[in-house]
């Protein structure tokens, strides 16, 4: 096992494309650590190349998250997803009959299946992409069903979390500098790379 | 004495009521535009026509008082290009203005009504 050799410390070398990507990672991530008080050595990797010149590649390190919301830790960039999970509580508090109309309350599995659909979606795409996503809003919906509204300059994206949670969510959303509009069903208990990549 | 129904020009505008619940941070929610009331079957979303009021009208058509109501504007056309909806001036003997728009509000169609939507008011304004 080679110790960790700080970037500035490891000697000149021969980058294959592979390694510079993985280089400029790790550069960028040595850029963001700065500001950590804590981090993590996962694995280093090393081996010797034909030439001899020594390859050391692909330090991964990850911070200490300070806090959880449904077990799941989210990065100090993403805290403001705590306050977007507690003020969507509020969903919660709507009684029957909340808007004189005969609509009816609420239930927490709906609330919670929403909030957790948004929690790892968040931190999925941060680690994905290495960029802060846009927040989006937890709202109340017809028939009892909870809504998770994205409106920025270039896009709108809905997506609707029916009060029955063994049902899939429908989404539509409307791209606004091409004009492009998706729409479907989704199934939030798995992983939504494409809706990252449609939203970068 | 009934009110005769009339067609509806692409062109006139719907005024609609919202209540302070259906805004969030001084923005409409998306499930502001659903059909009521929800024990009828077929039921629409409740509007008023430009043609026989003003926004202030309808927002005093209100069960509680109107600053507990905001007001947005639809403009019919735009309204039917969204997928399932109608258009149909229903009068009641108190509000000639009253024009239902009929259709399931699925959530494309929420999401579109938003983008046609033009806020006139927000409550306690």
């Amino acid at each position: 096992m080679i110790p960790y050799l700080p970037i500035e410390n490891t000697i000149p070398r021969l980058f294959s494309p592979r390694e510079k990507k993985l280089d400029l990672i790790k550069r960028e991530e040595k850029w963001r650590d700065d500001k950590l008080e804590s981090w993590t050595i996962f694995d280093t990797v090393s081996s010797f190349s034909e030439d001899f010149t020594l390859r050391i590649f692909h330090n991964h390190r990850e911070k200490k998250s300070k806090e959880t919301i449904f077990g799941l830790e989210v990065p100090n960039e993403l805290s403001s997803l705590i306050s977007l999970v507690e003020r969507s509580k509020y969903i919660l508090d709507l009684k029957d009959d909340w808007d004189e109309n005969g609509s009816k309350p609420y239930f927490y599995d709906t609330w919670e299946k929403s909030a957790r659909f948004v929690t790892s979606f968040m931190i999925d795409f941060w680690r994905k992409s290495f960029v802060k996503p846009v927040e989006p809003n937890i709202y109340h919906a017809p028939e009892s069903s909870i809504d998770i509204f994205w409106k920025t300059e270039n896009f709108t994206l809905l997506i609707n979390i029916p009060r029955d949670i063994t049902k899939k969510a429908t989404f539509s959303g409307k791209n606004n500098l091409s004009g492009d509009e998706i729409k479907g069903s989704l199934d939030t208990s798995k992983s939504a790379d494409w809706l990252i990549s449609w939203m970068e | 004495m009934p009110i005769d129904k009339e067609e509806v020009p692409n062109t006139d505008f719907l005024y609609m009521r919202i209540h302070k619940n259906d805004f969030q941070n001084g923005e409409i929610i998306p499930g502001a535009f659903r059909n009521l009331p929800k024990d009828i079957p077929d039921s629409g979303m409740s509007t008023d026509w430009d043609k026989f009021t003003d926004w202030l009208g309808t927002r005093s058509r209100g069960r509680q008082s109107p600053e507990n109501y905001g007001i947005v504007s639809l403009q019919v056309g735009n309204v039917r290009e969204i997928p399932e909806q109608t258009v149909e001036h229903t009068p009641k003997e108190d509000n000639p203005s009253h024009t239902d728009v009929f259709g399931i509000k699925e959530t494309e169609t929420r999401r579109k009504f938003i983008e046609i939507c033009n806020i006139l008011a927000k409550p306690s304004d």
